[in-house]
């Protein structure tokens, strides 16, 4: 354990994810201008440049970044920690669109009581990933307008991604021979132990400064005719136990009438640990792990992971395998989109097309369920390539499937998505401007029914796509209606990929040579990505050299989805959340990890 | 002008609505009359982990841990013992339904072949000391359940594809023995020693 | 029919003081006998035709084959839930308004002609009198939303009472142009009066705008949104339990049924069929009407209020205005 991920890591060469299709020109240029013109360190790493930026100038730095043509990075990914023994460091993600430019900014901050300027005046996305570090690690982000936890609770005894956090909860117990097995101990035994009993969000923000256009993080709730709200406004939660927020999440919201004045959505009621639960696991255990996080996603989840970690290890994937992947991928996007359009039918009240996306799904679920055993969380990606080869007549099974889904695709249309209600609905409501999409980081169908043209599969591309030829359907204005008509047309493409793709797979093995004991070298880092069904599914990996991953960071697309609900809730009526709430396609599993 | 124009639209989609609905109101439904009915079960289904025994009935395990090492979550806890014939064999050998994820890490563990994958998916008690199983209820529903063994890298037989055979004491076919799954030169997926 | 004259006869023969007072009680007591028994056997029947238009089977269990019992414990269970009245409840409000709801949803079916002679009471303002009572409901959703002490209840009920009284009117407009075709206000006239042509033919506007607003009037998707406020908060029913709730569900049935059947009788001639005339035939048109309202809720998605509204006032009443003066150009030009 002798290197730690931190400022002193070195970076492999090649570890920046986009294998096999070489580094782009320019980049070596880019880099050495850049670090002439900001005077930083400025590295290559694959094809993703790495910023190294003192703590002083993080935000004047990423300011220029943002602002240089050259640059344009106007793209949030995503920011986090790591902490290393005797540092933190501090990374942040961001892409140009234009350049199709992939880059990292790090900076170095002392363990104890490390603070850095909050990028929120530069990029409004960073607000919740700001939130997320402080409540992982601890950071103080100075100038950040709602500095409060965020999938923990307010008074929660600690930063549970430091390197130094104790668990307060009891010791798990094996089951041992002849021995009643222990359960967890209930938490409030622990809740004793640790602080005041969990209401996520409640007390007061830790710095409401001002300066970046701050928002009012007030946390009253009105109870009905409890006669405390103002005569005008009043605040009412929806969820966590709702039937229309798609997964544990509550939104409180304050309106005027019938008219909506602010949106907060509240997460973290999902959170389940994935981020630390993976440094206890070596790298062939995560796999399965990953399926859980966006559930209905999972291919393109264990995708995203495997990616990582076999840049990580130098593992090499055959051809047929990533055949395999696409097609399984694809096909993970269509179950995907399908959930989709039969949930958000039931937030506008058409229960019909519910019931007959998941008759389709059904089939999807069987050739799932005959390919790898599963039926929702697959665990058919391994570590160089996929589990096992498609069983006989697979391929001829998932034809049938496709020509069944074709003609259904008709019959959704003249069910709902022609329909004049529906129109009616969906129609220039809850629109987000594009700038403010990709200052968000908002990416997959949500971002592309703005018009946004990006798409990972094809502008970074990966895996075998560059093969395929397929559309990237695009909106205008961003309003639900555009996100289903996305979303649709998305299934069509996918359509035509797995039937390319099931044309032209080659044959070989389906998994290439993974070495027995998975030791990345010490201080590596690589972050691997894909274009899931919600957007870009991204895994940050950083080894110390031991068969543990050092840090795992999971880049859920969801996250910074629901980042703009306020924005595009705003001025809407109330029976408009629930529909815009729906047309985010969010996974809370994905949001709260 | 414009205003019938979107009345007449308007109407239309709606008719073409009713028109989907009331197609399919004629058509047969989908549901599986479960539990009269019982659902197609994929041979390769992913139920819980089971032992499995050789010809003469004795278990394939040697208890080397490679399994209880592999599982993520600990749901596997292993006593060794050594037999009167020198051999390693498991004294005790437990599986915490409660924690499986049924991601086939263990079976793929084994060198031994001395896991399956069942299809056994009723599982569900109403006391959750009934989700760990022992060595003996492992064992025996090795040798009746249908199960597989899928390991990495593998190339699917043709038999998985047919349903389980019934399932009596000589166990059912397995979905390939791991020699498949050297092929390729893919080394076992495993954990650093 | 012989029964009817029968049993007219048997009451006929009682003494003068007996004889209206045991024929209103038969009369009641088969009302409501047709009434409450459909709506034994609709609640089943949603069930199994939403299930078909998904492709699925409905309850199949509780009396097999097809779980025709069904309904059985849904009221027991119903009628075993605790009874509660809220603290802060206007009690007589709160517990009259699902009694007020029952009355216009039975009482509708005084002036419905089943039959040739098979009607309880031909009054000669029958759709005057149905147009009356349908506005009772307003009343009665009213009683809850405010007699139940909450605010979101109040706001959902006001809600509610702004959707119905917007589509009362055209509702009533439509039934207008039939009146003036069949030249009387009398139910069992205007049957009568269809014995060529059914309404449907001569006044088809008139049947569209009576569709929608009897949708509407029913509180059934795509104009469910009284009930379906759990996009935020529950509406009027919110506070609503066990049997109290029971009575409001049971009266949007009996009103589906009401509403059916004026739709069979005011436009697609009640009783008369092409050879065999009967109560059968009214019975067929009312299923057929009830059919199709399900048939309605289960494709379409709900409407938004002000969309809702919009249509209401600044199509339907249009549209059925339009109506009224067709019909009287046509009744001047042909008579």
């Amino acid at each position: 354990m002798s290197e730690q991920g931190g400022a002193n890591a070195e970076l492999v060469r090649g570890s920046g994810v986009n294998q096999g299709h070489g580094v782009p020109a320019g980049r070596e240029e880019l880099a050495d201008r850049l670090a002439a013109r900001l005077g930083v360190e400025v590295k290559v790493s694959g094809s993703d440049l790495v910023v190294e930026v003192p703590r002083e100038r993080w935000v004047e730095v990423a300011r220029a970044l943002r602002d240089d043509p050259a640059v344009d990075a106007r793209f949030f990914s995503f920011l986090t920690a790591v902490d290393g023994k005797e540092s933190m460091t501090l990374v942040a993600y961001l892409r140009s669109l234009s350049g199709k430019l992939s880059l990292a900014m790090r900076t170095s901050l002392p363990r104890e009581a490390p603070e850095v300027a909050s990028l929120c005046g530069v990029w409004p996305g960073a607000n919740w990933h700001e939130r997320e570090t402080w409540d992982m690690f601890g950071i103080r982000f100075q100038g950040h307008p709602d500095h409060r936890r965020i999938l923990l609770w307010e008074g929660y005894p600690g930063h549970p991604l430091r390197k130094d956090f104790v668990d307060p909860r009891p010791e798990r117990e094996r089951v041992g021979p002849g021995d009643r097995p222990v359960l967890l101990a209930p938490w409030s035994s622990t809740a004793a132990a640790g602080g005041p009993a969990p209401s996520p969000s409640s007390g007061a923000p830790c710095e409401a400064a001002g300066g970046n256009g701050s928002r009012p993080a007030s946390q009253e709730e009105a109870v009905p005719g409890a006669g405390e709200e103002e005569p005008e406004i009043l605040e009412v939660n929806m969820g966590p136990q709702h039937p229309s927020t798609h997964g544990v999440l509550r939104v409180a919201v304050r309106f005027d009438g019938e008219v909506v004045r602010s949106v907060d959505p509240v997460i973290g009621y999902l959170h389940r640990c994935f981020e630390k639960i993976c440094e206890g696991w070596n790298y062939a255990q995560i796999v399965p792990f990953c399926d859980r996080n966006d559930y209905l996603g999972a291919i393109t989840n264990e995708w995203a992971y495997c990616r990582a970690a076999e840049a990580l290890l130098g593992i090499e994937v055959p051809e047929r395998a990533e055949y395999l992947r696409v097609i399984t991928a694809e096909l993970q996007r269509i179950c995907s989109h399908l959930l989709w359009f039969g949930t958000f039918s039931l937030d506008l009240g058409a229960t019909t097309p519910f019931i007959y996306a998941f008759r389709e799904r059904e089939m999807l679920y069987d050739l799932f369920e005959s390919l790898c055993g599963a039926r929702l969380l697959y665990g058919y990606l391994r570590l160089g390539g996929v589990r096992n080869d498609v069983p006989p007549g697979w391929f001829e099974e998932v034809e049938r499937y496709l020509r069944v889904q074709e003609e259904k695709l008709k019959e959704y249309y003249d069910l709902l998505i022609g329909n004049a209600i529906f129109l009616s609905r969906t129609r220039g409501i809850g629109a987000i401007p594009a700038e403010d999409a990709v200052a968000y980081g908002v990416s997959g169908p949500m971002l592309r029914a703005c018009g946004v043209n990006w798409d990972l599969r094809r502008d970074e591309p990966y895996s075998v796509y560059p093969r395929f030829d397929f559309e990237v359907p695009l909106g205008e204005a961003g309003d639900l209606y555009d996100r289903c008509i996305v979303r649709m047309r998305e299934i069509e493409e996918s359509i035509r990929i797995v039937r390319q793709a099931i044309a032209s797979i080659p044959e070989g093995d389906v998994v290439g040579k993974v070495p027995r004991a998975l030791r990345p070298p010490a201080g590596a880092e690589a972050y691997g990505r894909v274009e899931g069904p919600r957007g870009e599914v991204g895994c940050y990996l950083v080894s110390d050299g031991s068969p543990k991953p050092w840090r795992l960071k999971w880049r859920a697309p969801c996250f910074s989805n629901l980042q703009p609900l306020d924005l595009m809730a705003r001025g809407y009526k109330v029976a408009d959340l629930v529909a815009i709430v729906g047309s985010t396609d969010i996974v809370l599993g994905e949001v709260d990890r | 002008m414009a205003v019938l124009l979107d009345t007449w639209k308007a109407a239309r989609s709606m008719v073409k609505g009713l028109g989907v609905t009331i197609r399919e109101f004629f058509s047969p439904p989908v549901t599986v009359q479960y539990p009269d009915q019982r659902p197609r079960i994929s041979p390769l289904f992913r139920g819980h982990p089971v032992l499995l025994s050789d010809e003469t009935g004795k278990l394939k395990c040697t208890a080397c841990m490679a399994c209880a090492r592999a599982c993520p979550v600990d749901a596997i806890s292993i006593e060794s013992a050594r037999g009167e014939d020198r051999k390693m064999y498991p004294r005790a050998w437990n599986l915490n339904m409660g924690r499986c994820l049924q991601c086939n890490l263990c079976v793929e563990a084994c060198p031994f072949d001395a896991l399956g994958m069942s299809t056994r998916f009723e599982t569900a008690v109403d006391n959750p000391e009934g989700l760990i199983y022992d060595l003996e209820t492992l064992a025996e529903l090795g040798r009746t359940q249908p199960y597989s063994r899928v390991t990495v890298g593998q190339k699917l037989a043709g038999a998985e594809a047919a349903a389980p055979a019934a399932a009596t004491g000589a166990g059912s076919r397995e979905a390939g023995d791991s020699t498949d799954a050297t092929r390729g030169g893919a080394a076992k997926e495993g954990e650093a020693r | 029919m012989s029964i009817v004259s029968s049993l007219n006869a048997l009451v006929g023969s009682l003494p003068g003081f007996w004889s209206p007072l045991v024929s209103a009680l038969i009369k009641v007591v088969l009302v409501l006998a047709f009434v409450f028994g459909n709506e034994i056997m609709l609640i089943w029947l949603e069930r199994k035709v939403c299930g078909r238009f998904q492709r699925r089977k409905g309850p199949m269990y509780v009396g097999r084959p097809e779980g025709w019992l069904q309904s059985i414990p849904d009221v027991v269970k119903l009628l075993a839930k605790e009874d509660i009245i809220p603290a802060r409840a206007d009690r007589w409000l709160f517990v009259l308004a699902p009694m007020v709801i029952m009355v216009p949803a039975v009482a509708l079916f005084v002036v419905i002609p089943f039959g040739q002679g098979w009607v309880p009471r031909d009054l000669n303002i029958g759709l005057l009198y149905l147009v009356a009572l349908g506005s009772f409901t307003i009343l009665s959703l009213f009683m809850a939303g405010w007699g139940s002490g909450n605010k979101w209840s109040t706001l959902g009920a006001m809600r509610a009472v702004a959707m119905l009284l917007g589509y009362e009117v055209p509702l009533a407009l439509s039934l207008v142009g039939v009146a003036m075709v069949a030249g009387s206000l009398s139910l069992v006239d205007i049957v009568h009066a269809q014995e060529r042509v059914w309404f449907v033919a001569l006044q088809p506007l008139g049947f569209l705008v009576f569709l929608v607003a009897a949708a509407a009037e029913l509180n059934r998707t795509p104009f469910d949104l009284a009930e379906a406020e759990q996009e935020l908060v529950a509406g009027y029913q919110v506070e609503y339990s066990g049997m109290r709730w029971a009575m409001f569900f049971v009266a949007e049935y009996a009103s589906l049924i009401a509403i059916s059947a004026i739709a069979a009788t005011c436009f697609f001639g009640g009783w008369l069929g092409p050879f065999a005339s009967g109560p059968w035939w009214f019975l067929a048109k009312l299923y057929f009407f009830i059919f199709f309202f399900m048939w309605v809720r289960w494709t379409f998605p709900r409407i938004r209020i002000d969309h809702m509204m919009e249509l209401g006032w600044k199509f339907l009443l249009p549209v059925a205005l339009l109506n009224i003066v067709l019909t009287g150009i046509g009744l001047a030009l042909w008579g």
